[in-house]
């Protein structure tokens, strides 16, 4: 039986090598479009042929020591091929992965899903880093102007020596003189409002009394998209009829009620202002009052 | 025996004629190169590079020498990227020709294939963090990492000679790689980076013996002292270009004073702070070929002696082009400045605290003037000044000075640039801080000047309306992109509603980066952008309230486009996950501090950065950074493999 097996298995045996030789060739043509990157066919091909040459050889090889074995080693060899195929890919591409195409897109997704999993649990250890993370940006930002984070667009190169130009121009403001003659023209408080994120800025010295302040003010604030709401005029008046009130921060710091002092008085002491509910300022109030 | 023996003579010859049929085959690929019909990719935003039938099939004709020389007159990366797509010859050919290349995302290829894309690579210009992260909106460490390129680009292109990075975190180990890796290195150039010190430069300084350009520009590095300045070769050096006004640490001047006197083809130097001026007449001497000086302090007390030996070194420099540093400039020296004056053509004072009337003496001077960054304490005298005197004016930026901005006591106005636009016919690239603005001023300024090609409005105040008139800034902003048909950057701020990107989407059509903070009305707005500009690339936006209907619309065209930034809308978790569901070739990473596995779908997230990319989900996020997976069962994850 030891001839016949090796008449059985011979005549076929080239044309096996010539159909797993094709069968190579298509698979990578294939994968190639599918991965649409055709512009790795040079080299895949030269690594197919390379890889086939290498596949040849080991069928030579193979072939060789069959000659004293059994038939029923046949298949197992043929199978060994195999893997020494795939292991032949593995040696001669060590960091490149296009011609693994399949097998690491399904690898790569368990090694993902792997990873989310034990994100999960280390995600609550790492919360103090992950904020610290980003409140590090803010705290940074509220160090140089306490305003929103980012705004205005600065570079913080820009921003940090700003910010020392600033205290040396501090230092120098009670040597040099800053009132030569040129009138201050303009004098820009900022106004926040409580709800709304962002302040506004706006120009005490066009204004010369309360009232078009306040009419100012509601131009700002309330949109006159609620035509004819005319319940919310007259901010300053904290008689509770428009629900808010105006209030102003002086010199000391304190927060006062707008509309007590004269005009004069408030444009000379006022830093900034804020237009808070009714039911917040009455506590202020009655602790100023 | 016989019949085993001549099967076994069969099988060998069989695998002798699979060699022999390798080998062949092997050769026919490398000399015809040609498999497939010609296969012509049509991209929307593809610059015309039309090609005639006839010469279409007359390239199988023409042997990669002749394309090759063809080629070689193909400067911008552009260009060649449109060559590459004609056809398989001429990509081949064109890869292995391409000297320079540019990646604006590092995350959107991985440097691998670059590598092996272009063998004759020597020059590499690489862009990592979104722009928004200038403005501290992106927390640190959410990536950008130069390693992996600098690793890739050190093991297989030995020969790279110049490397230019811009927002990405270089290591000590980076800088150390690049010393002993490439041999002819020659230019390194780092804009806005971080994560490395003193040392990697002393490293850079040292190893490399054909150095030529070391330029940090703005960047954050761990300063442990001067010393690096004495690690350049005692021998000659071929310095060119040398600037570490970043840096904070004294430099030793007898280091300095020897380099400059061994580096006799230095063109451009920059010094930082910490030089005083004492000690910059003794620098000067040394070098005056210099075309490019940037100064280091300039507010000593010097005698009269020293300001005399000064203003002659200064004197001396006759071809000095451009001039910055100037840091804490006091006025009794301006005049030093002025025999440098005709001759400038770019001058940096933005660090230079000079008022008003001490500038117009200088400023009156630079009748060549072409680029000007100067503080708004300018005001609007100094722009008249300068819209009479600086006629060649290309490039103007006008940054705020007080840090604190509640106080703005400069009188720096819209008249300020509407003044310039008049006056300077040349005027094409404009940054500007303002606290208020007018409609009429944008009209007229667009009117004047119907040649912008980057006009960046920054009004300080959010949603400032038209001052005058209390209306947005819709028309000022309609009337800059319908005259201005060359614009390709923009910023825009002010009260503006979607009517304003209504005529943005409709006009800007060579647009390319857009900058949007505290705008719109609602998702209009974005949809108007995106259906509508043709050429955008790059999309940020922050503090708009918009949400996913626009988002999800215009899927398609975020794959034209480099990258998209969306920070405090009001985008919606689900829709990041419809929408990286719906694109596979986008990554849609979400920056925020809780993971959107425990919110729900509708909830909005904080920050979101799309990017188009070849390179698959990024392996190197932070905690707070998780990228959107395209299968819907994995959902999101965070991928750091470390």
């Amino acid at each position: 039986s030891h001839p016949s097996c090796l008449v059985l298995v011979h005549p076929l045996f080239p044309l096996f090598l010539i159909f797993i030789h094709c069968f190579f060739a298509l698979l990578i043509k294939v994968s190639n479009f599918a991965s649409n990157s055709t512009h790795l066919s040079p080299s895949l091909t030269i690594k197919s042929s390379i890889t086939l040459s290498q596949f040849s050889l080991f069928c030579g090889l193979e072939i060789f020591q069959m000659e004293g074995g059994s038939a029923s080693g046949s298949a197992s060899t043929l199978s060994n091929n195999e893997n020494v195929l795939v292991s032949c890919e593995d040696s001669s591409s060590p960091a490149e992965n296009e011609l693994e195409l399949g097998l690491t897109l399904s690898l790569g997704r368990e090694r993902r899903v792997s990873y989310a999993d034990d994100s999960s649990s280390s995600s609550l250890s790492s919360r103090a880093s992950v904020t610290a993370g980003i409140k590090r940006t803010a705290d940074s930002m509220a160090a140089t102007s306490g305003q929103v984070v980012g705004w205005p667009p600065i570079r913080s190169y820009r921003m940090n020596s700003m910010v020392n130009q600033a205290k040396t121009l501090a230092m120098e403001d009670p040597i040099k003189n800053r009132t030569d003659g040129t009138t201050k023209m303009r004098m820009f408080v900022k106004v926040t409002m409580d709800g709304i994120p962002i302040g506004r800025k706006i120009d005490l010295n066009a204004h010369r009394c309360y009232e078009s302040l306040s009419n100012t003010l509601e131009d700002m604030f309330l949109k006159p998209k609620t035509d004819g709401n005319l319940e919310t005029r007259l901010k300053i008046l904290p008689d509770g009829s428009s629900g808010l009130v105006l209030t102003y921060e002086d010199k000391e710091g304190d927060w006062m009620l707008v509309g007590d002092v004269p005009w004069g008085m408030f444009i000379g002491s006022v830093k900034r202002l804020r237009i808070m509910k009714t039911s917040e300022a009455t506590g202020t109030a009655q602790m100023i009052l | 025996m016989g019949a085993s023996s001549t099967l076994l003579m069969v099988s060998h010859g069989h695998c002798l004629l699979c060699l022999l049929f390798s080998v062949v085959r092997f050769i026919y690929i490398k000399t015809f190169n040609s498999f497939d019909s010609f296969r012509i990719k049509s991209l929307p935003s593809l610059p015309s590079l039309s090609l005639s039938p006839s010469l279409v099939l007359m390239d199988r004709r023409f042997p990669f020498k002749v394309l090759e020389h063809i080629f070689s007159f193909v400067d911008s990366n552009e260009d060649r990227n449109s060559v590459s797509l004609v056809c398989k010859s001429w990509f081949e050919t064109e890869r292995r020709t391409r000297k320079r290349v540019f990646v604006g995302n590092c995350y959107a290829v991985s440097p691998l294939k670059v590598a092996r894309r272009f063998p004759k690579m020597r020059s590499l210009t690489l862009k990592g963090k979104p722009h928004f992260a200038d403005y501290n909106l992106v927390p640190d460490g959410w990536g950008g990492y130069a390693w992996p390129w600098i690793e890739a680009m050190a093991a297989r292109r030995p020969f790279l000679e110049e490397i230019r990075l811009k927002r990405m975190v270089v290591t000590d180990e980076c800088l150390e790689k690049i010393a002993a890796s490439f041999r002819d290195f020659k230019t390194l150039v780092l804009t806005s980076c971080e994560g490395f010190s003193t040392d990697g430069i002393a490293a850079i300084a040292s190893t490399c013996r054909k150095l030529r350009d070391l330029e940090l520009r703005e960047c954050i590095v761990d300063d442990l002292g001067g010393d690096w300045l004495s690690y350049f070769p005692e021998t000659s050096t071929s310095l060119v270009s040398l600037d570490f006004s970043c840096l904070d640490s004294e430099v030793k001047l007898s280091d300095l004073e020897r380099l400059l006197s061994r580096s006799p083809n230095l063109k451009s130097l920059k010094l930082n702070r910490s030089v005083t001026l004492d000690v910059l007449e003794s620098l000067l001497r040394r070098a005056p070929q210099l075309v490019e000086l940037g100064t280091g302090s300039f507010s000593d007390e010097l005698d009269p002696e020293e300001i005399a030996k000064l203003t002659k070194a200064l004197s001396e420099l006759k071809q000095l082009k451009s001039l910055s540093g100037l840091w804490d400039l006091l006025p009794e020296y301006i005049p030093l400045l002025y025999s440098l004056c005709p001759r400038l053509t770019s001058l940096n004072l933005s660090y230079a605290t000079v008022q008003m009337p001490d500038l117009i003496d200088l400023l009156s001077r630079c009748s060549k003037l072409q680029k000007l960054w100067v503080m708004d304490l300018i005001e609007d005298k100094g722009l008249k000044t300068v819209a009479l005197c600086c006629k060649e004016l290309r490039e103007l930026r006008v940054f705020p000075s007080g840090a604190d901005l509640d106080e703005t006591d400069v009188t720096l106005t819209e008249q300020g640039l509407v003044s310039v636009s008049e006056g300077c016919p040349k005027l094409e690239s404009v940054l500007y801080f303002c606290v208020q603005f007018t409609n009429a001023a944008l009209v007229s300024i667009a009117k004047n000047r119907p040649n912008f090609r980057c006009f960046r409005l920054c009004v300080m105040e959010p949603f400032a309306p038209d001052y005058r008139t209390q209306q947005p800034l819709d028309e000022g902003f309609k009337a800059i992109v319908e005259r201005c048909k060359d614009l390709r950057r923009l910023s825009v701020s002010g009260l503006l509603t979607d009517k304003a990107f209504e005529y943005i989407g409709v006009h800007a059509k060579k647009l390319r980066m857009l900058s949007i903070a505290f705008a719109g009305d609602s998702d209009l707005m974005l949809h108007h952008l995106l259906s509508g500009c043709q050429s955008l690339k790059k999309l940020e936006i922050r503090d708009c309230p918009f949400g996913d209907t626009a988002l999800l619309e215009n899927a398609a065209k975020l794959e034209t486009m480099r990258s998209l930034w969306m920070s405090s809308c009001f985008v919606s978790f689900g829709a990041c996950k419809q929408l990286s569901q719906k694109m596979p070739r986008l990554n849609v990473e979400v920056i925020d501090e809780h993971p959107p596995k425990t919110r729900p779908d509708s909830s909005p997230v904080e920050r979101i950065y799309i990017y188009r990319t070849v390179a698959g989900p990024r392996l190197d996020t932070p905690e707070f950074v998780w990228t959107i997976h395209k299968s819907p069962e994995v959902g999101v994850s965070r991928l750091s493999i470390r």
